[in-house]
C-alpha cells in the first residue's frame, strides 16, 4: 500500500453516531474494515479494471472515508482505538502457525489494557471478533482463559454467576466419570 | 499448448491451493474471489478440452446432466469451496446458489447434495435440509441401478443417516414438550448420538438461558460489578477458542459446572487435541477411554472430511512400571477413535519389540502420525527391532530414545530375524534424533537400518550414544544424504572426526549443510594436515581432497568441534575453505590438541593468535577446561581489531581464568569499538568472584553477562546438547 494510502483518514461511526477519525493504517488493523476498504472503496474508485488482478493505485486519498460500526457502542470503540494506535508498529506473531500464536503469552501492554470489568472485557472480544481483529481477540481469549485456569467449578460458578442446575448425585457421578483427568 | 495436452491442469491445482490456504488463514473474500475466477475460468474451457482433462482423471465422459454439457474434474471441488466461502462471509443464500448449481451440473455427485443441506441446516430450515437429503438418495439409487455409479459407503450411510436424523426431528418437534421433560428427567442416561438435534438443543438453551442472564444484570445493575456467563454470552467458536487454552483437566472439572457447560464440552470434541497422560495409572486410562468413546464427531467434523477425532498431540507414560504394559495396550486398542499428529510414548522397562507387538494390533491409530518421540528399552537379542517404524508411513520428525537394554524375558525366544523398512518409508522425514543411554551395544544396525531408506528430505540428524564401527568406513551411512543441513554426533563411541574430515574430502555429499557438530569421546591422535592427508604427498591436501570438502562445506557457517582432537592447523584450514562471510557459530572448547603444529608455539594460547587467520565469528565457545587464563584473555584482548563481529563468547567451566582477565578483555574491546561487548558467559568459573561480576554488570563494558557457579558440565550425558529428561 503507498503511503499515502497510510494516512488516509478514516471516520468510523459508533453505534451511538460518535466519530472517531483514524488513519487508515490504524482502521485497517481489523481486517473487516481492510476489506471493505479495499473491496469497495478502490473499486468504486477504478471500477474499470475489476476482474483484473492489479491493485488498484489511483486514487484520490484526500478524500475521507466514513465507516459506520454500528455493532460496537462508543467506549467500546474507543477502546480498540486505542489498543490498535498503541501497536500501530507492533507485528504479531505468524497467524498461520497457531501453535506459536497459542503459546505466546499475552503482552503486558495488553494485559494491563484488559484490566477492565467483565461487561466491558466481553464487548471488547465480541466487537475484536466482528472486526477480525486477530491479535486482540487472542489477547482477550487467554484472558478469559486465564481468569478460570485451574479454578474450582464452584470458583466458576462464583466469578460467571451461574447457577448449578446439577442435583449433588449427578454432579458426582460427573466427576467419578472424569477422574482420569485429575491431579496425579 | 503441452499443458493442454498433458492431463493435469496445474493453474486450477495453484488456484485451489492458493484458496484454500486463504480459507484457512480466514481470510475469507480473497479465497471466494480466487475460487470464482477459477470457476470462471474453467468454463470458459472448450469442450474437448475438457473430455481431455475428465479421461485423464478418470472419469466419466457422458453427460449426466440435463443440459448435456460435460465439466472440469475439479469444477465441482471448486463450486464447493465457493459456497463455503460464501458461507463463511455470512451470505448463506448465496452459497445455496453456488451449491444448487453443483447439483445441476452434476446431479450424481453427493457433495453438492451435502453443501446444501448443510447450507439450509445453518438458515434453520430442517425441512428443506431433509428435503435436499431425500433427493440425494433418490438420485443415488438411480445412479447405481441405472448409470452404474459407485459411491462410497461412508457418504451414503451419512446422507441416510442425517435425513433419518432430520426425519425424527421433524416428528419429534411436534411433540416437543413430551421430549424436553424426558431429557430433564434423567440427562445421565442420555447418550450422544445426534450432533446436529444437540446443537439445536444447546442454541435452545442457550437463548432461553441468555434472557435470563440478561434479566439478571439489569435488575442487578446497580452492583458494581456484573458477572456474565461467557459461553453464553459469546458465539461457539469464540468460547471454544478460550477453552482451548485450558487442559483437559480443567475442562472435565467446568463439565459440573451446570447442565449447559455439560453440553458444551462434551458435545466440543475439538477441545481435546492436546492431551496429557503422562504418568497414569491404568484405573485412568481406562476412564479416558471410556470417556473419549462419549466424546461425538459432529456433522461439522464429517462434512470437513474428518471421519476421526484428530488429537494435536498425546504425550503417554506410565506411573507404576508394572503397569506399562497394560496401560499401552489399553491406550492402543481402544482408541479407535482418533487419529494423532504428535505422539510422545515414554516406558522405559517396554522394548521396541512390545511397542511393535501392541502397535500392529491397531495400526490406523498412527497412520497420520507426523512426530514421533519413543523412550524404549532395546532387547539384547533385537537391538535391529524396527518393525514398529512401519508402521508410521507419514513421520517429518523421529526421536528415538534408548533407555536401556533388557535380556528377553518371554520363553524360547527366536533369534533376531531382520526386518527391513520399506524402501520409501521416510521420503517426508525432515529430522531424526536418535540417543542410546546404554553403552557397548555394539551393532549400530537400528539406525543403519533407518538411514539405508531413501531419506530424500532429510534435514536433521542428531545421534547420540551409538557404537560406531572402529574403522575408516565409519561415515559410509552418509553417502545419500544430500539434503543434510544439520548434522549433530556427540559421544558416540569409536567416533572420529579425523574419519569424518576424510570421507568429506573424497566424496560429494552435501549441498547444503549448515550446521555441523562432531564431538568425540576419547582422546585420539592429533588430527593435522599429517594425519589427514598421508596418501601421496603428506601434509598437503591434493586439490581433489580440497576442492571435494569445500563442496561439501561451502554451506557451513555453525561448527561444534568440541573435545575433539583437531588441531589449530585444521582449524585454519577448514575456516579457509568456508564461502560464508561470517562464522555464526563456533565451539572449539576442549579441543586440548589445538596447540600441535601451531604458527606460535606459546602451547595453550594457540587459539587467540588463531583469531587473526579466521573468518569473523558471531558466536565463540571455548569453553571447559580448554586452557583460558588471564594472560590467554589479555591475547585475547591484544587481537579485540579481528573481533568486531562477535556478539557471544562463552568461556565457562575454566577453573583457571579470574576476573581480572576477565576486566582485561573487555576493556581492551571497549577501547577498540567504543560500545559495550553483547554478551559474556562464564557460567561455571569459580575463581571470578561475585563482587567482579557485579561491578562489571553496572558498567559500560558489557551489556549481559552470565555467571551461573554451579551450571553443569557439558559432559553429563544428554545436558546442554538435548534437554531429554530421561
Amino acid at each position: 500500500m503507498s503511503d499515502a494510502k497510510k494516512t488516509q483518514q478514516v471516520v468510523l461511526v459508533s453505534g451511538e453516531g460518535e466519530q472517531f477519525s483514524v488513519d487508515r493504517a490504524i482502521a485497517e488493523r481489523s481486517i473487516l474494515l481492510k476489506n471493505y476498504l479495499n473491496d469497495m472503496h478502490d473499486h468504486a474508485a477504478s471500477d474499470s479494471d475489476s476482474d483484473s488482478d492489479s491493485e488498484s493505485n489511483h486514487e484520490s486519498s484526500t478524500e475521507t472515508i466514513t465507516m459506520p460500526v454500528p455493532n460496537v457502542r462508543s467506549s467500546v470503540l474507543g477502546k480498540i482505538v486505542e489498543w490498535a494506535e498503541h501497536h500501530r508498529g507492533s507485528t504479531f506473531p505468524d497467524e498461520d502457525d497457531d501453535d506459536s500464536r497459542k503459546s505466546a503469552p499475552v503482552d503486558a501492554w495488553d494485559r494491563e489494557f484488559l484490566k477492565v470489568d467483565q461487561e466491558m472485557l466481553y464487548e471488547i472480544i465480541l466487537a475484536a471478533n466482528y472486526l477480525n481483529i486477530k491479535p486482540l481477540l487472542d489477547a482477550g481469549c487467554k484472558v478469559v482463559a486465564e481468569m478460570i485456569r485451574g479454578r474450582s467449578p464452584e470458583e466458576i460458578r462464583r466469578t460467571f454467576n451461574i447457577v448449578n442446575d446439577f442435583t449433588p448425585e449427578e454432579e458426582a457421578a460427573i466427576r467419578r466419570e472424569n477422574e482420569w483427568a485429575e491431579d496425579r | 499448448m503441452n499443458a493442454a495436452n498433458s492431463g493435469d491442469d496445474t493453474v486450477i491445482e495453484k488456484a485451489i491451493e492458493l484458496g484454500t490456504n486463504f480459507f484457512k488463514n480466514e481470510n475469507y473474500q480473497d479465497a471466494r474471489k480466487l475460487f470464482e475466477k477459477a470457476v470462471k475460468l474453467v468454463r470458459s474451457y472448450e469442450q474437448p478440452r475438457i473430455i481431455q482433462l475428465r479421461i485423464a482423471a478418470n472419469l466419466p465422459i457422458t453427460p449426466l446432466n440435463s443440459d448435456g454439457k460435460l465439466y472440469h474434474p475439479r469444477y465441482i471441488k471448486l463450486l464447493d469451496n465457493l459456497a463455503a466461502c460464501w458461507e463463511k462471509v455470512g451470505e448463506v443464500s448465496k452459497a445455496i446458489r453456488v451449491s444448487k448449481k453443483m447439483i445441476e451440473s452434476e446431479p450424481y455427485n453427493m457433495k453438492g447434495y451435502i453443501r446444501s443441506a448443510r447450507l439450509w441446516l445453518k438458515m434453520r430450515d430442517e425441512k428443506m435440509a431433509y428435503i435436499v437429503y431425500k433427493n440425494a438418495i433418490l438420485k443415488a439409487k438411480e445412479g447405481r441401478q441405472q448409470r452404474n455409479i459407485s459411491y462410497h459407503k461412508d457418504t451414503l450411510t451419512f446422507i441416510y443417516d442425517q435425513r433419518q436424523l432430520l426425519r425424527n426431528k421433524l416428528d419429534a418437534d411436534q411433540t416437543k414438550l413430551k421430549e424436553n421433560s424426558e431429557y430433564s428427567k434423567n440427562p445421565l442416561k442420555r447418550i450422544v448420538i445426534d450432533p446436529i438435534e444437540e446443537y439445536s438443543e444447546l442454541n435452545k438453551k442457550k437463548a432461553k438461558l441468555s434472557i435470563l442472564a440478561t434479566q439478571q444484570t439489569s435488575t442487578a445493575s446497580n452492583n458494581e460489578t456484573k458477572s456474565l456467563d461467557f459461553l453464553l454470552l459469546f458465539p461457539s467458536e469464540i468460547s471454544v477458542k478460550i477453552l482451548k487454552y485450558l487442559p483437559a483437566k480443567d475442562l472435565l472439572s467446568f463439565s459440573t459446572v451446570s447442565r449447559y457447560w455439560n453440553l458444551f464440552i462434551t458435545l466440543n470434541s475439538q477441545l481435546f487435541t492436546t492431551l496429557n497422560l503422562n504418568s497414569v495409572r491404568l484405573r485412568q486410562i481406562t476412564m479416558f477411554c471410556k470417556f473419549f468413546n462419549k466424546l461425538k464427531l459432529t456433522e461439522r467434523d464429517f462434512i470437513e472430511g474428518r471421519r476421526k477425532l484428530v488429537l494435536d498431540s498425546v504425550k503417554l507414560s506410565a506411573k507404576a512400571t508394572s503397569e506399562e504394559k497394560k496401560i499401552l495396550q489399553t491406550f492402543i486398542n481402544y482408541s479407535q477413535w482418533f487419529s494423532i499428529k504428535k505422539l510422545v510414548l515414554s516406558f522405559p522397562n517396554l522394548t521396541t519389540t512390545d511397542f511393535y507387538k501392541y502397535m500392529k494390533e491397531n495400526p490406523a491409530l498412527f497412520d497420520n502420525v507426523s512426530q514421533l518421540s519413543l523412550l524404549s528399552a532395546l532387547r539384547v537379542d533385537r537391538f535391529d527391532e524396527i518393525a514398529y517404524l512401519s508402521l508410521f508411513p507419514k513421520l517429518w520428525k523421529l526421536e528415538l530414545l534408548i533407555n536401556k537394554a533388557v535380556e528377553p524375558i518371554d520363553a524360547g525366544f527366536s533369534s533376531a530375524n531382520s526386518f527391513h523398512l520399506p524402501r520409501n518409508w521416510g521420503k517426508s522425514l525432515e529430522s531424526i534424533v536418535m540417543c542410546y543411554k546404554v553403552r557397548k551395544m555394539n551393532n549400530p544396525s537400528l539406525f543403519i537400518e533407518i538411514v539405508k531408506c531413501n531419506l530424500a528430505s532429510l534435514r536433521k540428524i542428531c545421534l547420540t550414544g551409538i557404537e560406531f564401527q572402529p574403522s575408516e568406513t565409519q561415515f559410509d551411512w552418509l553417502e545419500s544424504l544430500v539434503t543434510l543441513e544439520e548434522l549433530w554426533i556427540e559421544n558416540n563411541n569409536n567416533c572420529r572426526l579425523q574419519y569424518f574430515l576424510q570421507y568429506i574430502s573424497r566424496k560429494f555429499i552435501f549441498k547444503n549443510l549448515l550446521k555441523l557438530t562432531i564431538r568425540e569421546n576419547h582422546i585420539y591422535p592429533p588430527i593435522t594436515l599429517a594425519t589427514l592427508f598421508n596418501s601421496e604427498n603428506p601434509g598437503y591436501p591434493s586439490q581433489n581432497d580440497t576442492m571435494c570438502m569445500k563442496e561439501n562445506l561451502k554451506a557451513l557457517k555453525h561448527i561444534d568441534f568440541m573435545n575433539t582432537s583437531i588441531s589449530g592447523e585444521i582449524v585454519r584450514f577448514i575456516n579457509s575453505l568456508l564461502e560464508t562471510h561470517l562464522i555464526e557459530y563456533l565451539n572449539i572448547g576442549k579441543c586440548i590438541k589445538l596447540g600441535e603444529n601451531a604458527l606460535h608455539t606459546q602451547e595453550r594460547l594457540v587459539f587467540p593468535n588463531l583469531i587473526e587467520y579466521m573468518l569473523p565469528i558471531s558466536h565463540l565457545t571455548f569453553n571447559s577446561d580448554s586452557f583460558v587464563t588471564d594472560t590467554t584473555m589479555r591475547l585475547f584482548g591484544e587481537q579485540a581489531a579481528f573481533l568486531n563481529e562477535l556478539q557471544v563468547l562463552d568461556l565457562s567451566h575454566n577453573g583457571y581464568l579470574t576476573g581480572v582477565g576477565v576486566y582485561d578483555f573487555l576493556k581492551a574491546m571497549y577501547n577498540e569499538f567504543q560500545r559495550p561487548f553483547k554478551h559474556l558467559i562464564v557460567n561455571g568459573c569459580p575463581k571470578i568472584s561475585h563482587e567482579t561480576i557485579n561491578s562489571l554488570k553496572g558498567n559500560k563494558f558489557v551489556e549481559k553477562i552470565e555467571c551461573n557457579y554451579d551450571l553443569e558440565k557439558w559432559e553429563v550425558f544428554g545436558k546442554n546438547s538435548f534437554n531429554y529428561n530421561f
